[in-house]
């Protein structure tokens, strides 16, 4: 497989045309020039026009095996049910970036986890057959930790009078909310400073971990890019 | 306000596009000439006359449901924790972390300036439509004084769509 800009501009604009930093890139585009194609597509106009004359609606004629749209807005500006349904008509073949990469047009570098995730993507779709499953979820950050923030919102829930701590946050959920969090503070290096020795499942007052909670998920808005 | 993890939501989507998608990509770029240019054609210009009142609407819609399409209660039945809640129970729960939200984070001071500047960007944007259709012979650069006024406005509106969380907003 190998990376290309759309052909067709008036229905999308290239965008290794508009990143040139990524010289990964203009490189892939040069190897093996009868190789199955991914098309990047800084998406302008409609996705299904676009997935129309490159995929077809029966799927997979030609070079084109997947197509990745990007553009300075979450999920390319798409909407989720136009999204879904994209995605139920082409399936594992069409991904909408789940965060902006901004910039495109200015040449501008883009941020290094950005840059790492679609590093890391090309290093293994390169190894791939063309039949195997694009593995998309590379180009995607991890997953919001839905244990912490079912936690977070019982504690909040709590203070003002509805307790759902006892029916909801069962043992297993405290667990895996405080694996969550520790691999987060390890993560961003801030153990000693933010959270170092607290002891969150068995602390006793709620009142306390959902200020230490909130502490944690301030430092997780600050320092988060995508 | 707090946003961890950007959590997407239906505002977050709403702000995204209209920043960038209209206002940055089909406004900001356009010079007053062009402008004048694209609206008096015989092409017409099909953004103008399709998409741009499409976006007010959004626009308006977004400064309307402000409040709820940031709020954390759509995050309630994401969570598997609470998928085991009765009825009843979850909308309390619901009920308690929307206020909260509201309380923290209030969200609900921005919905005024910004159907403000929605009403005034629509206004600029009929007035220049009004100077191209009906030029007056003494002011022939009536048009494009007034895009520099749709520009202008469009960055005001721009300005408070920055403001705008950028995912779920928690309490």
């Amino acid at each position: 497989m190998r990376f290309q800009g759309i052909k067709t501009s008036s229905k999308g604009l290239p965008l290794d045309s508009h990143f040139d930093e990524f010289s990964e890139w203009r490189s892939w585009r040069m190897q093996n020039p009868d190789t199955p194609e991914i098309l990047v597509v800084h998406l302008q106009s409609s996705a299904e026009s676009i997935l129309a004359d490159v995929i077809g609606p029966m799927g997979g004629h030609g070079h084109t095996v997947g197509v990745l749209f990007v553009t300075a807005e979450r999920y390319a500006g798409v909407a989720q049910d136009v999204r879904q349904g994209l995605e139920r008509k082409y399936p594992g073949q069409v991904h909408f970036l789940s965060y902006p990469v901004q910039n495109l047009r200015k040449g501008e570098p883009c941020q290094q986890d950005i840059r790492q995730r679609f590093t890391s993507f090309h290093a293994i779709i390169c190894t791939l057959k063309e039949t195997a499953e694009i593995p998309w979820h590379l180009l995607e950050p991890p997953p919001w930790p839905e244990n912490i923030v079912a936690v977070y919102l019982a504690l909040v829930a709590k203070e003002r009078g509805t307790d759902v701590l006892e029916t909801a946050i069962t043992a297993s959920v405290w667990q895996v909310a405080d694996d969550q969090i520790q691999e987060i503070i390890g993560r961003y290096g801030e153990k000693d400073t933010v959270w170092d020795g607290f002891d969150f499942v068995n602390r006793a007052e709620n009142s306390v971990k959902l200020e230490s909670l909130k502490t944690v998920l301030s430092m997780i808005a600050e320092k988060q890019s995508t | 306000m707090l946003t961890p993890w950007h959590i997407y939501c239906d505002g977050e989507r709403l702000r995204g596009v209209l920043k960038h998608s209209w206002l940055e990509n089909q406004i900001e770029n356009v010079t007053p000439e062009q402008a004048v240019k694209w609206l008096t054609s015989s092409d017409r210009w099909l953004a103008f006359d399709e998409v741009f009142p499409m976006r007010i609407g959004e626009a308006r819609e977004l400064g309307q449901h402000l409040d709820e399409m940031f709020s954390p209660v759509s995050l309630v039945d994401q969570c598997a924790a609470f998928g085991g809640l009765d009825r009843s129970t979850k909308e309390l729960f619901k009920g308690a972390i929307h206020q909260a939200y509201l309380e923290t984070s209030r969200i609900a001071d921005l919905q005024k300036p910004l159907l403000f500047a929605v009403d005034r960007l629509e206004a600029a944007l009929n007035d220049f439509r009004a100077k191209c259709d009906n030029p007056a012979p003494n002011s022939p650069n009536a048009g494009s004084e007034s895009w520099r006024n749709v520009l202008t406005v469009a960055c005001d509106l721009k300005a408070i769509l920055e403001c705008l969380p950028k995912g779920v907003v928690f309490p």
